[in-house]
């Protein structure tokens, strides 16, 4: 319970860098938490469980975003909370850039850069070798490079 | 730009893009609940997964789709409600309304003469039979899925029958939805044909979405494209599209989505 409180939060932050959307993200979080659950009784005794979880979180991703399933949700039913509209046009450009990217680049990229994680543990994670993370890496941050309107990189970035 | 400089870049174009973040819309004892009654569900699933092989075996028979037939679905439903494991390990039930919903497709004998049809293994499940979704999005929605196979290759066919839905909206639409077109019925029906071709070098993955939405909310929404979820990553994917359209035109798609019988 514990554990489902405390990485709930970061863990839907890496959902949503892979799928862009807060709900679809919170479907994938909580997709991941019921399948750590089957193996707690082994997760918990590792030194990160959070890893695990993450490694699950980002499976359950990639699997997901390989199908396409229609999302069911009445205008009525959406949550009132914050939401893409509140954002601004920039982070909107720059999720849109992220979601272009094909779905393992984008996990690389995010693993990468936003977890933090050295090359070889998103290898691992990734079930690929370390090479195949750098070259996704460098071809994922050149494309979102590209997408992403040059007026703006100069403005924001450099 | 060095490394260093490549990687801050990375991270702040990261933290940029989640934006505004909005209150967690879970709460972690829902999620709690949720996972002891998906492994009640797998534990009872033993007994299920053992019937559904000998139904496949004896009577679920599929003729995959010879040059001189349409692709038959026929044989009975299983007596009583199962549960499967879909591709990515979510449970979905084959039970007597997806029996109705199988029945109803193959009746139309909308797959067109050629085309043969294989599980996708993204989804799971039996080629163009549908199965109840228990969690996850789209509870209770129902779903049938195939991979299609012609002389160009292989693409997916997935059609979900959905309980509630506002439909699609071409009005914002991705620049790759080209082109996107509603359009209303005398009877209330809404329409929505997309032509989906997303930005990508190499042979372009196309998809068409056909989406029905009745007056009651109830609606059909019908996906067919040139790239196939068989689970072979040097075969699979968006990165190995076949052929310049898929492999079911739109006419037929927008015919099976508005089948009467597709109903949730």
């Amino acid at each position: 319970m514990e554990f489902v409180r405390q990485q709930s939060l970061p863990l839907r932050r890496t959902a949503f860098l892979l799928c862009g959307d807060w709900h679809r993200a919170e479907d994938l979080v909580q997709a991941a938490l019921v399948k750590l659950y089957r193996v707690w009784s082994r997760v918990h005794r590792m030194d990160q469980p959070t890893a695990y979880a993450r490694r699950v979180l980002v499976r359950t991703a990639i699997d997901e975003s390989r199908r396409f399933w229609r999302r069911e949700r009445a205008a009525e039913s959406v949550p009132d909370h914050a939401g893409p509209d509140q954002d601004t046009d920039m982070s909107v450009d720059l999720r849109r850039a992220l979601a272009a990217l094909p779905a393992r680049q984008r996990a690389t990229v995010v693993l990468r850069h936003w977890e933090d994680l050295p090359v070889h543990e998103v290898a691992k994670l990734l079930r690929c070798t370390e090479g195949t993370v750098k070259s996704q890496s460098a071809k994922a941050l050149t494309a979102l490079r590209t997408m992403i309107d040059a007026d703006r990189l100069l403005e924001g970035y450099r | 730009m060095n490394t260093d400089d490549n990687e801050r870049w990375a991270n702040t174009m990261l933290a940029d893009a989640v934006g505004t973040e909005p209150e967690l819309g879970f709460h972690p004892d829902d999620v709690l609940t949720r996972a002891r009654r998906d492994r009640s569900r797998r534990r009872a699933t033993i007994t299920g997964a053992a019937t559904i092989t000998a139904l496949v075996a004896t009577g679920l028979l599929l003729d995959h789709g010879s040059t001189e037939h349409h692709p038959i679905i026929t044989g009975a439903p299983p007596a009583t409600e199962t549960t499967i494991y879909g591709g990515s390990g979510d449970p979905m039930t084959y039970d007597a309304h997806a029996a109705a919903l199988t029945a109803t497709l193959a009746d139309a004998r909308l797959i067109p003469a050629g085309i043969r049809l294989s599980t996708d293994t993204s989804y799971g499940g039996q080629p163009l039979v549908f199965y109840k979704l228990i969690t996850g999005q789209n509870t209770n929605s129902y779903y049938a899925q195939a991979t299609i196979t012609d002389q160009h290759g292989a693409g997916h066919l997935v059609i979900q029958v959905l309980r509630q839905q506002t439909g699609l909206n071409c009005v914002n639409a991705p620049s790759y939805w080209q082109p996107c077109e509603s359009r209303v019925l005398a009877d209330g029906v809404r329409i929505t044909t997309v032509h989906y071709a997303p930005p990508q070098p190499g042979r372009p993955a196309i998809q068409w979405q056909v989406e029905v939405v009745r007056p009651d909310g109830t609606a059909v929404d019908v996906q067919c494209g040139n790239w196939s979820l068989d689970g072979n990553p040097a075969t699979s994917g968006i990165g190995h599209a076949t052929g310049a359209e898929p492999a079911i035109g739109v006419d037929t798609l927008v015919q099976l989505a508005r089948l009467s019988g597709l109903r949730p």
